[in-house]
């Protein structure tokens, strides 16, 4: 059984700064894995690589076990990896609906004849298409701003229209930078929450987040980065308890 | 001087100027709403239009002995797959690879690209200006309606009619079908779109191929209003058309549309009141001193929206 996504000595350079470095992560599908880390530790570099943003300069990214390492963003997204963004990108001059039907576009077959003589199959394909986006939009709770532009919703709701459009790809797996980032105790919980059921729907996700109370609470396994390496992989239990781990976070004596 | 009104013929044929203005000017918005580029080279792919019509036409007279209103569509299809091919050439072979460039960079291939097609044109098509063949447009020259006093016949109707049709078509697109809100999306933002699944490439080459399209019909209808076609028709046609898509508002594609009519009427009433001669100057007079009052042109988007 493949692993569902996986790298191997995965190293990205810019200059001569090694933002990371000998990466080996292993995610299985179903399963929620976080990235923690001080900051500047490389997390979001590792997403780029993953996402195809960023060409890894070493090792490789596999996905079912299919080599990902050069392919371009939207090939990796055809295969089922999606992700978010720290500081949430949005289309800002589309509406949440048309935000989330950008997401289904790769999924349906335009044929232009069919496009221009309204056939069966196209209206059938059109109709079932925004009924999913409707439910997309319900499912993360943004059911009464459907015809909002993105740039008018509130930031909450904007995180929640970008994890929409991602689960508008079909992905098989999510990868959310920071989705609680600014967000107070309550409107945390709630992300947890989506995060849950974001799992029910039996995607695998990778997040990263400063939240920890969050990390420990909804991850099978944690892995923790500083100045691009990994300097422990577990369980909450076990990294949670790992000297090395605490000497990160707390700064070590020299 | 004259001060009267003009006449209602004269509005009619600014009118029916501005439209071709128009249509050419949404290849210009739509370039740059999608890669932030002025195409310098889409003067020539609307005269590479004009050419291809022609040709066609005689093509289709002469060896399958079609009738005038069939060699008519199907010359006007040609000249679409024509212009639509070297539209989308265009962006293959020189913008695609500076698209990550320095503005200037593409800008400059754009210039280029739109000598070598003129001179291209000229050195292996013709040298001087050819006929719009009279037996296709002849029959268009008598009056179809008379309307407020203007007279229109069936050449202004069917160019301001198509000309009209065809920008709805392509708003009704941009606004209303997946594609075009794939459009949007890749115009706002290349890498995400890529992210969710877009591939940009083929995005933005889809935009060059309509906006060639349109180029093309624009050039049918004023090889077939003018009664004739050169190799150089392209650089004045384009540059007022993109004269009009800044004036209204450049990546905005009803901005276009109104600029094309209010570059077709200040020309044809300078006509009136002035001298044929002289329109050129009170033209881009005008569009000085609209930009100078709005800089982003009519119905400009504010910057932020190109975050």
């Amino acid at each position: 059984m493949k692993a569902l996504l996986h790298t191997s000595r995965l190293g990205k350079t810019f200059g001569g700064l090694k933002a990371v470095q000998s990466i080996d992560l292993t995610v299985e599908s179903n399963q929620v894995f976080s990235i923690i880390g001080p900051n500047g530790a490389g997390k979001t570099t590792l997403f780029n690589c993953l996402s195809g943003i960023y060409t890894a300069d070493q090792g490789d990214v596999y996905f079912e076990g299919i080599q990902i390492t050069h392919l371009r963003p939207h090939q990796i997204c055809h295969l089922g990896l999606a992700r978010t963004f720290q500081n949430i990108r949005l289309f800002p001059g589309l509406t949440a609906l048309e935000n989330v039907m950008v997401g289904q576009f790769h999924r349906r077959s335009l044929q232009p004849m069919g496009i221009l003589f309204k056939s069966r199959n196209y209206l059938n394909e059109e109709a079932v298409g925004y009924e999913a986006a409707l439910e997309l939009l319900d499912f993360v709770g943004l059911r009464d701003a459907v015809n909002t532009g993105a740039r008018n919703l509130a930031y909450g709701l904007q995180r929640r229209l970008e994890i929409a459009r991602a689960l508008a790809t079909s992905p098989r797996i999510l990868l959310l930078d920071e989705p609680a980032a600014g967000m107070n105790p309550n409107e945390a919980a709630e992300m947890v929450d989506l995060i849950q059921r974001l799992r029910g729907r039996g995607l695998a996700i990778v997040l990263i987040e400063h939240h920890m109370k969050v990390v420990m609470q909804i991850s099978d396994r944690i892995m923790v980065l500083d100045h691009g390496e990994t300097i422990s992989t577990g369980t909450p239990e076990e990294v949670r308890n790992d000297p090395k781990v605490i000497a990160a976070y707390l700064g070590k004596e020299s | 001087m004259n001060l009267s009104l003009p006449p209602p013929d004269i509005l009619l044929g600014g009118l029916v100027r501005g439209s071709i203005y128009g249509l050419v000017a949404l290849g210009y918005t739509m370039v740059y709403g999608i890669l932030g580029m002025i195409n310098f080279a889409h003067g020539e792919i609307f005269m590479i239009g004009m050419f291809a019509c022609i040709y066609a036409l005689g093509f289709f007279s002469t060896y399958l002995g079609t009738g005038v209103a069939t060699s008519l569509a199907l010359s006007a299809f040609v000249a679409m797959i024509f212009s639509a091919g070297f539209g989308y050439a265009n962006e293959r072979i020189a913008y695609r690879k500076l698209r990550k460039a320095h503005i200037l960079a593409p800008l400059t291939s754009a210039i280029g690209l739109s000598i070598i097609l003129q001179n291209f044109v000229w050195l292996t098509v013709s040298k001087n200006n050819i006929n719009f063949p009279r037996l296709y447009s002849e029959p268009l020259n008598q009056v179809a309606f008379t309307i407020a006093g203007a007279h229109c016949n069936y050449l202004q109707l069917l160019v301001l009619g198509t000309a009209v049709a065809l920008m709805a078509l392509l708003y009704f697109f941009i606004l209303h079908t997946r594609l075009g809100i794939a459009l949007r999306a890749t115009a706002q933002d290349q890498l995400m779109a890529g992210l969710v699944g877009i591939s940009v490439n083929k995005t933005i080459g889809l935009t060059f191929i309509v906006g060639s399209a349109l180029a093309a019909i624009a050039g049918v209808m004023v090889s077939m209003y003018l009664g004739v076609a050169g190799y150089n028709f392209g650089y004045i046609w384009g540059l007022k058309a993109f004269t009009a898509a800044v004036l209204g508002g450049i990546g905005n594609i009803p901005g276009a549309v109104l600029g094309g009519f209010i570059i077709g009427m200040t020309e044809d009433v300078t006509c009136f009141y002035v001298d044929a001669q002289w329109r050129n100057c009170v033209t881009f007079i005008i569009l000085m001193v609209v930009l100078i009052l709005r800089p982003r042109g009519i119905l400009g988007e504010r910057v932020a929206d190109k975050v």
